[in-house]
């Protein structure tokens, strides 16, 4: 679906628990989201936290976009240690 | 392990006074069998049907198909571990089994909630069994089919509702294997797993070699301890690699009431057998190993199939065999369980189905890596050609119309899940070319 949108010339980019799928389908752009269950945000968080952790991802999304790219290319989300450390304490 | 699997086979069905096999017919006593069913609070109609393979017979709303099978030597119950049944070790002793028969589970889940009836663990409702036509190329078409229409009470939840079909067809099962008690059987196949045999037969020169069974478990969506989905002596829940006896196999330790394949599938399975019957002769076999897919964390999945490779290669094989159940997401566990083996230095084959190439344009694999060298292709489950009407329909809870009437032919694998060739055992499969 990625690729069928782009060829009408708006880039895509594709939030995935698992970026080894879309990447070996072509997919241009590729962010890497939590899991499977809860791609951008992660239950285990306080909601403030939560809400952190999505807007991150949600913003490499955006950069992605606006980031010229000429093969499939993985985009991560920067961590944040103060949600790394909630997540782990949980 | 010593394990004898002693087979009565089937040649015809008939509808009997009594239920008996004799001459290699086994008369069915529907009325018996259905009391049975209905023995169970949570059946509120069950009706047997009979279906051979040539006739002009379509099986819908299938929920799994179970070989009948007793234990008459040896501990532990077959199908361990489901519905309340005792789940101590299997796979040794003598397991009595009726060849070429199997008890066919039909139930309608309209009556369950919306989000129940969409469980990843439910069939699609388009899958069906043609007896005969074009469409009867799948194992379960060349089986005396027992179908058992099962309706469980209104208002159960979907737990309680599988729970009920389960343990009315397994005790129907139980029942039909019960015709064996008296009998002698046509032949007696003698397995012995033990290492040792190997390196007597063949001076110790034997590779070893293990089969990976690849199979979802459904925890990440009905929770830990649901009975839903494929187990293994009961467990449906994720976990590390299992190492079993093949035999363990083939007293049903593997019950597989969900989507892709049925528990006939694996007490059959065309990898087993062969195996383990080129064990001491071709090859030293080792184990089965399950692992389960279907973990939601790509850290999950690396982390599983090395310790897979782990495993193989601690059994000191340098060979796999490895098959996978679903698609999707759990391919990307199957890629790395090849890849993880293969780096470890075990020679792995993978056999599996392939997607819809959709014209040409598609790969055949959903992803792959460099490591994985060696597939074999077990068909893509099309069938291009229309499955003809049929003159009955069994399983249709009073919707047969429409289901009698030619069916469209079916593209690849993401049509209606009409048939996958999970492991080499139909038509479109290398064993029977």
């Amino acid at each position: 679906m990625a690729k069928e949108i782009e060829k009408e010339g708006i880039p895509v980019a594709v939030l995935t628990a698992l970026p080894v799928i879309p990447l070996s389908v072509g997919a241009s752009r590729v962010v890497r989201g939590v899991r499977v269950e809860h791609v951008c945000g992660d239950p285990r968080l306080t909601p403030d936290l939560d809400r952190r952790l999505g807007r991150r991802i949600v913003d490499t999304a955006l950069e992605a976009l606006q980031t010229e790219v000429s093969q499939p290319t993985r985009f991560v989300p920067p961590e944040e240690p103060a949600i790394q450390e909630a997540a782990v304490a949980v | 392990m010593q394990y004898e699997r002693a087979t009565y086979p089937v040649s015809a069905l008939a509808l009997g006074v009594r239920t008996e096999l004799r001459d290699g017919v086994l008369h069915v006593d529907c009325e018996e069998l259905e009391a049975l069913a209905l023995e169970d609070q949570d059946i509120s109609s069950a009706s047997v049907r009979l279906a051979s393979p040539g006739d002009p017979v379509r099986i819908v709303n299938w929920r799994d198909i179970v070989e009948p099978a007793v234990k008459v030597d040896g501990p532990g119950t077959v199908y361990p571990g489901v519905f309340g049944r005792p789940a101590g070790q299997v796979g040794a002793g003598r397991t009595n089994r009726l060849g070429g028969v199997a008890v066919v589970q039909c139930a309608d889940p309209s009556g369950l909630s919306h989000e129940e009836r969409t469980w990843p663990p439910l069939r699609p409702p388009g899958s069906f069994i043609d007896m005969s036509g074009p469409g009867g190329q799948t194992p379960y078409s060349g089986l005396h089919n027992v179908c058992l229409e099962l309706e469980p009470r209104d208002g159960l939840s979907g737990e309680d509702w599988h729970s009920a079909l389960g343990r009315a067809t397994l005790k129907v099962a139980d029942r039909l294997a019960g015709v064996t008690l008296d009998g002698e059987p046509a032949g007696v196949e003698r397995f012995d797993t033990s290492p040792a045999r190997a390196a007597q037969d063949g001076g110790g020169t034997l590779s070893g070699v293990v089969s990976i069974f690849n199979l979802a478990s459904d925890e990440w969506f009905c929770g830990a301890r649901s009975v839903l989905g494929t187990s293994i002596y009961g467990q449906t829940r994720l976990s590390a690699p299992w190492l079993l006896s093949p035999t363990e196999l083939f007293d049903g330790a593997v019950y597989h009431s969900g989507h892709s394949g049925s528990t006939w599938s694996m007490t059959n399975n065309p990898v087993l057998l062969k195996m383990s019957r080129e064990h001491g002769v071709d090859c030293n076999y080792l184990g089965a190993i399950i692992q389960r897919t279907n973990w939601t964390l790509q850290s999950e999945k690396d982390l599983m199939a090395d310790r897979l490779a782990h495993l193989v290669k601690s059994l000191g094989a340098e060979g796999a065999v490895l098959t996978t159940d679903i698609r999707g997401q759990r391919f990307v566990e199957t890629i790395l369980g090849v890849r993880a083996c293969e780096r470890a230095g075990i020679s792995t084959v993978l056999l599996t189905a392939e997607e819809d190439n959709e014209d040409g344009t598609a790969p055949p694999l959903l992803i792959s890596a460099p490591e994985v060298v060696s597939v074999v292709s077990t068909g893509t489950g099309g069938q291009e050609e229309t499955f003809p009407a049929v003159e009955k329909v069994i399983g249709a809870f009073g919707g047969g119309d429409s289901w009698r009437e030619e069916q469209p032919g079916i593209h690849g694998q993401y049509g209606q899940s009409y048939y996958n060739d999970l492991y080499g055992f139909g038509k479109q499969g290398r064993i029977d070319y």
